[in-house]
């Protein structure tokens, strides 16, 4: 499963793939395996976070890998293999520079996506908050249509998961519900074959829900892929998922699913 | 209501071109309607070639967050190709040029501007919308001023968009759909809190439209007189504004409309498509059945041509349901606005 992260300029992206990642590696324990490489990113990173300390700007597109095994849960089948793609924010709202033709190239090929933005541009004035959104949304619609209109048909991409970051305290469902008014559009549009969720993640460095919106992906990829994935996989990712939604309580504010799949979380 | 499941089929790019005088807000409107529709309004957006969204997307930045106006359109008229979608569905291709004001006014081929007016009376007549653009100020500025003709140079509009109509008959096409796009329309409502003051006002300026251009009720012209905004900008001195003040009027309610009317046209022409080849399958029948059976090359040769009008039929008609079910799911987001059909209220249709 390929996940492509976008969003702005200190935005919170790494910090977003690194609390998620090691969520993630929590739940999963011995099942989760990474290269030595990812693993001292990942321990960098969150050592970082875990001080208080700046983690620096991502300066290129970063790649992280998480394989998970079947470990002793024979029915699980194969392993799965998890992609977390972390593009620079220079890539958003950018001419045609070749980090902006990377970011299109990979949005078009994901299987989930999260769109990071800081509660603090929603909060901005009117204009800068819908000019940071729009840029946002602009070439993830994009890569939505032309997934959509991609010789395999109808497919790709499966979740889009907007991430509030450096949400200062737990906002309310309500509160969330507003702040990302600007994406209405796109979740009005999308959610008719698509599913996506909002979630708030507050400056805690290792906020207990941060793996929401990667088990969210994760959870809908493999209920989509079915032939080699099998039932297995299906009830450890659900599961997953739960127990990162139950800890999210309502901070992660709301699902959209598609019409034809509308079902509680 | 659903989305379509099938495709529309091939409906053909919807080609639009804007009509007005300098400073007329053209290219301001433009940009908020790209601005408004690309971040997505309900379930419709606009969508651009990263490059085309770079450059729109930097200049409506520079409004919506610098207030900086765009500068006047420079000589070389700016080509841009959009996708109108409706979910995720591309319902139809957007071919957009922006002109510069005086593009209008020149003579072809006498004057030395006129390298562009002839290339927008070419386009016009491959138009399938024109927008006719009046600058609100002057509307607002001169109720009741035989002057405006002149200031508005809407005679000329009027010529130019009869010229169009008359190539596109001859040529066996449905004249363009016309919107009376009303720029600038926080001024003419300027300091108008009460409802009824305000509708009041709007139908005047929607009769006034009207009588400035009277093609916009000729037989078959499916048209709408919308009045934008881009805010309460107020006087705006060396093309600054107050970027607080921006708060876009109706800016996707013009488009929303030649889409609509573009597939009503599309629906139209596939319609006599599908009795053209309908008849001609029936007279092919009754051919058929009057040839004898030993003529059997001829049977065979009669056969294969009626089965292809039938198939040429059946697409056509498949088509022409697919534009009519697009058609429909989009006209609802039209109401309350003054849309005619031959001069008369409505669109011509009933709303699906």
């Amino acid at each position: 499963m390929r996940v492509v992260v976008v969003g702005h300029r200190g935005s919170g992206k790494t910090a977003l793939v690194a609390q998620a990642l090691d969520g993630v590696r929590a739940l999963a324990g011995d099942r989760a395996r990474m290269s030595p490489v990812d693993r001292w990113r990942l321990h960098r990173t969150t050592a970082r976070l875990a001080a208080g300390r700046p983690i620096g700007a991502t300066r290129t597109p970063r790649v992280a890998s998480l394989a998970l095994t079947a470990g002793d849960q024979a029915s699980a089948g194969p392993g799965l293999s998890v992609t977390v793609h972390d593009h620079p924010g220079r890539a958003v709202g950018a001419g045609p520079t070749g980090l902006a033709r990377r970011l299109e190239t990979d949005l078009a090929q994901a299987d989930g996506i999260f769109m990071v933005i800081s509660q603090e541009d929603l909060m901005s004035a009117r204009s800068r908050r819908l000019s940071r959104c729009r840029s946002l949304v602009v070439p993830v619609r994009r890569a939505l249509l032309a997934a959509r209109a991609g010789p395999a048909g109808p497919g790709g991409i499966q979740s889009v998961v907007i991430v509030v970051t450096r949400a200062g305290r737990r906002p309310a469902v309500g509160e969330l519900a507003m702040l990302a008014t600007p994406f209405d559009g796109l979740e009005t549009s999308a959610s008719a074959v698509i599913a996506g969720a909002t979630v708030a993640l507050d400056d805690d460095p290792a906020p207990p829900h941060a793996a929401l919106p990667l088990l969210w992906c994760l959870d809908r990829w493999v209920s989509q892929a079915g032939g080699a994935v099998t039932a297995g996989w299906q009830a450890t990712t659900s599961a997953w998922f739960r127990a990162a939604w139950d800890a999210a309580e309502d901070t992660g504010r709301y699902a959209w699913l598609p019409y034809r799949e509308r079902r509680v979380p | 209501m659903t989305q379509p499941t099938a495709p529309p089929g091939p409906v053909k790019p919807l080609v639009i071109t804007m009509l007005g005088t300098s400073l007329s807000g053209k290219t301001t409107y433009l940009l908020t309607m790209y601005g408004t529709l690309s971040l997505g309004v309900g379930r419709q957006s606009l969508v651009a070639d990263p490059n085309q969204d770079y450059e729109l997307g930097e200049n409506w930045d520079r409004l919506s967050r610098e207030g900086r106006l765009p500068p006047p359109t420079a000589d070389e008229p700016h080509e841009y190709l959009f996708t109108f979608t409706h979910d995720l569905a591309p319902v139809a291709e957007l071919d957009w040029t922006d002109f510069r004001g005086g593009a209008m006014d020149a003579r072809v081929p006498d004057d030395d501007d006129s390298a562009d007016t002839a290339q927008l009376i070419a386009r016009l007549s491959r138009s399938d919308s024109i927008y006719l653009v009046l600058d609100g100020e002057h509307l607002a500025a001169s109720p009741a001023d035989d002057s405006l003709p002149a200031t508005m140079l809407t005679r000329r509009m009027t010529s130019l968009v009869r010229h169009a109509i008359r190539r596109r008959q001859a040529a066996g096409q449905a004249p363009p759909s016309l919107v009376a796009l009303i720029t600038k329309a926080d001024l003419l409502l300027q300091g108008m809190w009460e409802d009824a003051q305000i509708w009041r006002t709007m139908d005047a300026t929607t009769q006034r439209v009207r009588t400035l251009l009277p093609v916009l009720s000729e037989a078959g012209v499916r048209a709408l007189i919308c009045p934008v905004s881009v805010g309460h900008l107020g006087d705006h001195p060396g093309g600054q504004v107050n970027p607080a003040n921006i708060n876009p009027l109706w800016p996707e309610k013009p488009v929303q409309f030649s889409v609509v009317a573009h597939l009503d046209a599309e629906r139209d022409r596939r319609e006599r498509e599908r009795a053209a080849f309908g008849t001609e399958a029936g007279k092919l029948t009754v051919e058929l059945a009057r040839t004898r059976w030993l003529e059997r090359r001829r049977r065979r040769a009669l056969q294969t041509a009626r089965q292809q009008a039938l198939a040429r039929q059946r697409s056509a008609e498949q088509a022409s349901q697919a534009c009519r079910r697009w058609a429909d799911l989009l006209r609802p987001s039209l109401r309350h606005t003054p849309a005619y059909f031959g001069g008369e209220p409505g669109m011509g249709v009933e709303h699906g």
